[in-house]
């Protein structure tokens, strides 16, 4: 199968299947191997992933709950009576297999040559406290990138996955999830999917030539 | 091939094979922007981003561009950037690749001004959506350049699939006040992707591994 044929399966995910389980070991090679192509700038990937399986759902529930807060406070509307008839699309963080986490990650091992560099002056944002955070960019596109590949393993094993931007950054949100210590960039819930979303005509992506434009 | 066999096959590129752009013609180039376009997912489908392509006619705007990240790096290292890599024998800036590829794609940020009949029904019920306006716009630079980085990396997939190399490039000046020689530059730009037929290759150093991935991947007991 092509590249385009994979990656045009993708669909948007309403819901996961429960009764789905992916395999550890299936899991743990999808991102492996999405670990081993992915690039990064001075080979630092400045990101962490965790991963949570179906056994930490108390997790999950308490991620989504940073979703719901996270939209009460940007729309400032009252997201239990929104919800009362119909679920947030981010509520597949609740039915997903497995839901990785995608955080900042401060470099405190740098390699042979990342260390000479430093030694000639070079200045990396990841591997300082101080200047981690005006990584966050970077670190955004990379995962980015990760994601995409791993996304495009997914569909290939049969999975689907789906991308979650709508949660809190403030860290001090994420205090009741210990692991999360560093801002968060990416929620990706892997699984089985049971139910998509509708394509709806009034909400098409943009045309074409309104995102690329050929510079003459 | 599988997705893992495509991707195994990018290569860091330190210069593109000039002599090869007629490989790439501006119809190729069209259809796997097409096809990224098609199947790279948007947060409520606005894709608040620009891909300017330069194509191998464009050798003034390639020129600027590096210009600009010659001088990025000075600034940020507080080097003189010129002096270093004149000296013979020093290996040039790996984002000299700019200079020798075919065709170098630029993405910004981009406001919606043309919003779907969704989206306006969305906000005539109190939806907020970031990406509507500049101040969200520019708040929300992390989560846009997110799905840049999933619209290149399926590019890359695209290109490599081809017998294409692609690069990516971050070590750019930010501020929009450095790109006046760009007309078309309007807003931040996030991202450099550089696409051609690879002629030099960066060796790969043991001493400059990935962290390993244990250190980056971590199953939650």
């Amino acid at each position: 199968m092509s590249v385009f044929e994979t990656y045009q399966k993708r669909r948007a995910v309403v819901e996961f299947d429960k009764n789905v389980i992916i395999p550890k070991g299936e899991i743990e090679t999808m991102i492996a191997r999405a670990w081993k192509v992915t690039p990064s700038k001075n080979n630092f990937m400045p990101y962490s992933i965790f991963v949570l399986g179906p056994e930490h759902q108390t997790y999950k529930e308490e991620i989504f709950q940073l979703c719901l807060s996270n939209e009460n406070r940007i729309d400032g509307t009252d997201t239990a009576l929104k919800y009362e008839d119909q679920d947030p699309f981010y509520s597949n963080i609740l039915s997903c297999s497995h839901l990785l986490v995608f955080t900042l990650r401060l470099e405190d091992k740098p390699n042979i040559f990342q260390k000479s560099a430093m030694l000639r002056g070079c200045k990396f944002e990841a591997t300082q406290e101080s200047t981690l955070q005006s990584g966050y960019s970077t670190a955004s596109l990379e995962t980015g990138m990760f994601a995409d590949i791993l996304g495009g393993l997914a569909i290939e094993n049969g999975y689907d996955v789906s991308h979650v931007l709508c949660f809190e950054r403030n860290l001090s949100c994420w205090s009741n999830i210990p692991f999360v210590t560093r801002t968060p960039i990416l929620l990706m819930p892997i699984g089985k999917a049971k139910r998509y979303k509708i394509a709806m005509g009034s909400n098409r992506r943009p045309n074409l030539d309104r995102i690329v434009n050929f510079v003459s | 091939m599988a997705i893992f066999d495509v991707y195994r096959n990018r290569r860091a590129v330190l210069d593109f094979d000039p002599t090869k752009h007629n490989l790439i013609s501006r119809v190729d180039m069209e259809h796997v922007l097409w096809q990224a376009w098609k199947c790279t997912p948007g947060k409520n489908n606005f894709m608040p981003y620009n891909v300017f392509a330069i194509g191998p006619d464009r050798q003034d705007y390639k020129n600027l561009i590096f210009e600009n990240c010659l001088a990025n790096e000075g600034k940020a290292t507080g080097l003189d950037v010129g002096a270093k890599y004149s000296v013979p024998g020093t290996l040039q800036p790996f984002y000299g690749n700019i200079k020798t590829c075919s065709w170098l794609l630029m993405y910004t940020l981009r406001l919606e001004d043309k919003l779907n009949a969704y989206q306006k029904n969305a906000i005539a019920r109190g939806q907020n959506f970031e990406y509507a306006t500049r101040a969200g716009m520019l708040k929300s630079q992390p989560s846009i350049t997110i799905e840049v980085g999933m619209f290149c990396d399926l590019v890359g997939g695209l290109c490599l699939e081809q017998g294409w190399d692609v690069s990516q490039v971050l070590c750019f000046n930010r501020n929009l006040s450095t790109w006046t020689g760009l007309p078309f530059v309007k807003d931040m730009p996030v991202l450099l992707q550089p696409v051609g037929i690879g002629l030099n290759y960066k060796p790969t150093t043991s001493g400059n591994r990935r962290p390993n991935f244990p250190r980056i991947v971590k199953f939650v007991e």
